[in-house]
């Protein structure tokens, strides 16, 4: 034991506690965001049992953006489209619903682009109950963007969903 | 008899190398500066934008299943609810705000910084107990627990005020004359050193899980670098840059040659980042290209790291600097 640490027995306890968190927030931080990295290319079962993030929450695995991917991936450029009563359509926006941008995208562009309509019939709900203009129908148009290594290669848009609000399909 | 003398002498060695790397004495005006950074930018979190309306709302936003973190369970673990009242959360926000205040200003420094990350901690969990969760704000939460266990309130805070005007043992103000000045810059303690240390270990192993995480293959195979392809980031750049409405982003998505020279030297920062621990001279050029970096992601894809901002105070050598630059003013008005 250094010197330092023995003639200064009075701090030993404080800097054994704070050591012991110390260690407590490294090994957790390295686990939730090293170790359990090591599990997808390793098989090791036992380390490998990690609960998902954020379980261990403030100590996170940092995987944003991971993917890599290939030349020719396209990038879907989405629109939402209502249409009303008298026919006429109007692209809406995360303003339309009084929501962030956040919770637009989630809770309405990627339900409606993965065909969870009950989640988006919530928000359309919300929506109407705030006093704005129903509509008939809703739709989601996408459009795909190619990158390629000459630039950016715009596709056909496609509808990719569409929900009606009162023909009562099954929500 | 010798394994015994080894062991003995291993574990000497290694408690002097625990306490002369976490425990060497440091300036405590470097903690004490990085507390007030550290509570301002948490504070401006909390009141700045509609985070105390997000908490109270964030149980009616449709489609969510609230689902408690486990250190919010281990927080309610007193209270017999599942979910916590709204009364409660506000309690709970209004609360952070108070004794994020006092712990800015430094009064019961310990106490108050206790109590405010643990509300913070408790809001965000909250949060991030419907299904979504975000990256920036976990290490900025661990910081101020770390700060909670420091010296920070030693200098720069109201505690240090009361402990040079008043003689405690007579609860009677000192008499001015023979108050004795405390140098800012020289006050040192052997706990002011492990918390930046600590929020500097949590970087690089934030920054080094975000490197792996991009060359660690899913399948089988060690790594691969086909993230430095360029492609890679111009689709995050272009897809960010649409959803969350940057022009920049999507413009910036569509030049090939720089994305791919931007895509190396992300992987670079990120998986090197950690030798600013060894070799702290580093940290001129990794804080610099650090905020640029965070800037740069917040401008193009709206990711707000701006905590991360707020939290490369912990690699600054205030104090030196500080000395560097009066010494430097002082030989230049000497001069002139």
């Amino acid at each position: 034991m250094s010197q330092e640490l023995l003639t200064n027995r009075s701090k030993i306890l404080p800097k054994a506690i704070i050591f012991f968190f110390i260690l407590a927030c490294t090994a957790l931080q390295t686990y939730a965001g090293i170790i359990k990295l090591a599990c997808s290319g390793v098989a090791l079962p036992y380390v490998c049992s990690i609960p998902e993030d954020p379980s261990l929450y403030p100590f996170l695995n940092y995987p944003m953006y991971r993917s890599a991917k290939p030349e020719g991936v396209t990038v879907p450029k989405f629109a939402l489209i209502a249409t009303y009563a008298n026919g006429t359509e109007k692209q809406l926006t995360a303003k339309d619903f009084d929501l962030s941008d956040y919770w637009f995208n989630k809770g309405i562009i990627f339900s409606l682009s993965k065909k969870e309509n009950s989640k988006v019939y919530e928000f359309i709900e919300a929506y109407e109950r705030s006093g704005n203009q129903p509509f008939d129908s809703l739709r989601l148009d996408v459009t795909p963007l190619a990158i390629e290594r000459q630039g950016v290669v715009q596709g056909k848009p496609h509808t990719v969903n569409q929900i009606f609000t009162n023909t009562g399909e099954a929500k | 008899m010798h394994l015994n003398s080894w062991l003995s002498k291993g574990l000497s060695k290694s408690l002097a190398f625990v306490d002369n790397y976490w425990f060497y004495p440091a300036p405590l005006f470097n903690l004490a500066l990085c507390r007030i950074i550290f509570v301002g930018f948490q504070l401006g979190y909390l009141l700045i934008g509609n985070y105390r309306t997000e908490v109270l709302t964030r149980s009616e936003v449709p489609s969510l299943t609230y689902a408690p973190l486990p250190i919010l369970q281990l927080l309610n673990y007193f209270f017999s609810w599942d979910a916590p009242p709204i009364f409660f959360l506000s309690a709970v926000f209004w609360f952070s705000i108070v004794f994020g205040i006092l712990a800015l200003i430094g009064f019961k420094t310990n106490l108050s910084l206790a109590i405010f990350a643990i509300g913070s901690i408790y809001l965000q969990s909250y949060l991030y107990s419907f299904g979504s969760f975000h990256h920036p704000q976990a290490l900025m939460l661990v910081a101020l627990l770390a700060l909670a266990l420091s010296p920070s309130g030693k200098l720069l805070s109201v505690d240090a005020c009361n402990g040079q005007f008043f003689d405690k043992r007579s609860g009677e103000r000192s008499n001015l004359n023979n108050f004795k000045q405390v140098n800012l810059l020289q006050a040192s303690s052997p706990f002011a050193r492990w918390p930046l240390l600590l929020v500097q270990w949590l970087f690089g192993l934030a920054y080094l899980s975000a490197a792996l995480n991009k060359l660690v293959l899913d399948g089988p195979g060690l790594f691969t670098l086909d993230w430095m392809n360029g492609y890679t980031l111009q689709y995050y750049l272009i897809r960010d840059g649409l959803l969350w409405g940057s022009n920049l982003g999507v413009w910036i998505g569509q030049q090939h040659g720089l994305i791919l020279i931007f895509s190396v030297i992300a992987i670079l920062f990120e998986a090197t980042f950690c030798l600013t621990l060894f070799f702290p001279k580093l940290i001129w050029l990794y804080i610099p290209t650090g905020a640029l970096f965070h800037i740069g992601i917040y401008m193009a894809q709206r990711a707000p790291f701006f905590q991360y901002l707020a939290l490369y105070a912990a690699f600054i050598p205030w104090a030196a600097v500080i000395k560097i630059f009066l010494y430097r003013l002082k030989r230049s008005a000497k001069a002139a």
